[in-house]
């Protein structure tokens, strides 16, 4: 899913197709490993490439190995939650509104429109 | 198949995954579930599909038929917010007749009176008290050692009364004190005015004294327990450890002291980075081994419960009620928007109103980032002002990097004041966060209990919630 290189024994570079996953996913997913690595960012064409560099220690292969994984479900589950996101943005606004509204003048939505869509 | 996603949030854990609803309802299911609902490969044949439904995870309807039942319980949820702060502390003092090591409040000498409250202070205080529009009202006095100023504490007490004789208000008094010098005038006050105690005790003897630097706190302390257990009635009285590195090695043995003292719940509380303790400890070790301790003294007193003894662990109990019923809790700590003015002010011994009580302890080092303003200042000034609204900004889990897609959300909490304190700004990092990883383990550890052990804790803990 994501091709991983190793640049030297504290550094290994990422490429991510940003058709595939797009920046706010991407981001998220990095910002979990960001407690043990820094992380650079660059955007070319439609392709992200990302340099991971460890903050302490030496990359072993069984370690680059554990962040490829880790990296992977980190796209595929933040992939999974912002569809959820962006799916569910309406019906959130509406849940809120209708929470908080002072007054019944949400109550009683007009569900039989909305049934028609 | 086609049906339409309602807001929901899913993590992995152990073989499972949990996804949970804008309402912290929740399904245990297979790794991969979420995926395949959001890949509409959820058929109505599957035996999850009826669950995902009426949860409100799924819906056939673009709006569910029965969205304003959610809203409702969406409301609920966050009905804390209904009457804005009821929880008013007063700093008596900063003095104190204890040497806790660990003391958060930066406590000073038992002589030193500049740093007790003025009756000035005092009025003006009460009188932003009464400003507030919660028809409930709890007037906490803290310190310090707040009993060292008894005078004050009853002028205090009398003058709410009297004021309330107009506002029709409900208070509820509590005093915090250590207990080792519990006299007769001030528990006749405790009984006049149906005070609350809230002592402090940390479980065996020798755990007890030494951290607080005292050969006989142990035994003043149960003594004073006792004496007061005689005279204002034993439900009156309720006590709280504070978990020092020392506390660490003995998970049992603090449940046990705290059974043998005729308590039936114990709050399994961590030490917090203020004050005393906060530059000498390696906090990221400490919470590590907080929650081993805190799972070795839940299974604990499982297991005693299952002997037959009723005994509760209070912030088991307090995240059970937000997993397993519709209501909110009354504990600031895992409330989002978070309890700092919207649940609890403090009125400091030093003239100033804060926004929480961690926030007047930062004040003793010299940080007055959480300071509102002054007690003379107006109440909309305070509560309604720049500052507020600065912390506001970063006050909901819902809106905070690293919170806002997770899936214990709605069993968490924001606490910009310790996020600002251990990682300097109020936003925080959850990645490197202690406050996030020591919640998250503790909220997973229940959740596995719940999942493997279902028929073996939950009828010790539907119990514990039906108690509360």
């Amino acid at each position: 899913m994501i091709d991983f290189l190793q640049i030297d024994n504290k550094t290994v570079q990422c490429t991510i197709d940003s058709d595939i996953f797009n920046e706010r996913v991407i981001t998220k997913s990095l910002y979990w490993l960001s407690e043990n690595y820094n992380l650079y960012q660059e955007l070319s064409g439609k392709l992200f490439k990302i340099r991971i560099e460890l903050k302490t220690g030496f990359f072993m292969q069984s370690n680059i190995d554990e962040l490829k994984s880790h990296l992977n479900q980190n796209l595929i589950d933040f992939k999974t939650r912002d569809i959820i996101n962006q799916e569910t943005k309406s019906i959130r606004e509406i849940l809120l509104i209708k929470a908080f509204a002072n007054n019944d003048e949400f109550e009683d939505f007009n569900l039989i429109t909305n049934e028609q869509i | 198949m086609d049906y339409f996603l309602l807001p929901f949030r899913f993590e992995r854990f152990e073989n499972s995954e949990v996804l949970v609803n804008e309402v912290g309802d929740y399904i245990v299911c297979p790794i991969g579930t979420a995926e395949k609902i959001v890949g509409r490969h959820i058929s109505e044949t599957d035996g999850i599909y009826k669950d995902l439904i009426s949860n409100y995870f799924i819906s056939t309807t673009r709006i569910p038929r029965l969205i304003d039942n959610l809203a409702t319980r969406y409301r609920t949820k966050k009905s804390f917010l209904d009457n804005f702060t009821s929880l008013h502390i007063f700093v008596m003092t900063i003095r104190c007749n204890q040497n806790c090591l660990y003391c958060q409040a930066s406590s000073k000498e038992n002589n030193q009176t500049t740093y007790d409250i003025s009756y000035e202070t005092l009025d003006y205080g009460i009188d932003l008290m009464f400003q507030s529009p919660s028809p409930y009202l709890t007037m906490e006095f803290q310190g310090g050692e707040p009993t060292l100023l008894y005078d004050k504490l009853k002028y205090a007490i009398e003058k709410s009364e009297t004021i309330n004789n107009l506002k029709n208000k409900h208070i509820t008094y509590v005093i915090c004190t250590n207990s080792v010098a519990l006299t007769d005038d001030l528990l006749a006050l405790c009984h006049n005015y149906n005070i609350l105690i809230s002592t402090s005790l940390d479980g065996p003897e020798f755990v007890h004294n030494k951290n607080r630097g005292k050969n006989d706190s142990y035994q003043k302390v149960i003594t004073g327990i006792d004496r007061a257990r005689s005279e204002i009635g034993k439900d009156r009285i309720s006590a709280l450890m504070t978990t020092s590195e020392l506390s660490l090695d003995y998970p049992k043995e603090i449940v046990d002291s705290y059974i043998e003292n005729g308590f039936s719940n114990i709050f399994l509380r961590a030490l917090n980075p203020y004050g005393l303790v906060y530059k000498t400890n390696d906090w990221q070790n400490y919470y590590s081994r907080f929650v081993d301790f805190y799972k070795e003294a839940l299974e604990y007193i499982i297991e005693k419960n299952k002997e037959g003894v009723y005994f509760e662990e209070s912030f088991t109990v307090l995240i059970l009620k937000k997993i397993l019923t519709p209501f909110p809790i009354g504990f600031v700590d895992l409330q989002s928007p978070a309890g700092l003015i919207n649940s609890v002010v403090v009125y400091n011994y030093d003239g100033f109103v804060y926004a929480s009580d961690e926030s007047r302890m930062l004040a003793e080092h010299n940080d007055f980032t959480f300071r509102l303003g002054s007690v003379k200042d107006k109440y909309t000034d305070l509560f309604y002002g720049r500052k507020v609204l600065e912390i506001a900004n970063t006050w909901s889990n819902e809106v905070l990097a690293g919170c806002s897609d997770c899936a214990f959300q709605a069993y968490c909490g924001a606490d910009p004041v310790r996020n600002y304190t251990t990682q300097n700004d109020m936003e925080g990092f959850r990645p490197t966060s202690a406050f996030c990883k020591k919640n998250k383990a503790i909220i997973q550890h229940i959740f596995s209990l719940i999942i493997n052990r279902h028929d073996e804790v939950m009828p010790i803990f539907k119990n514990w919630i039906k108690q509360n």
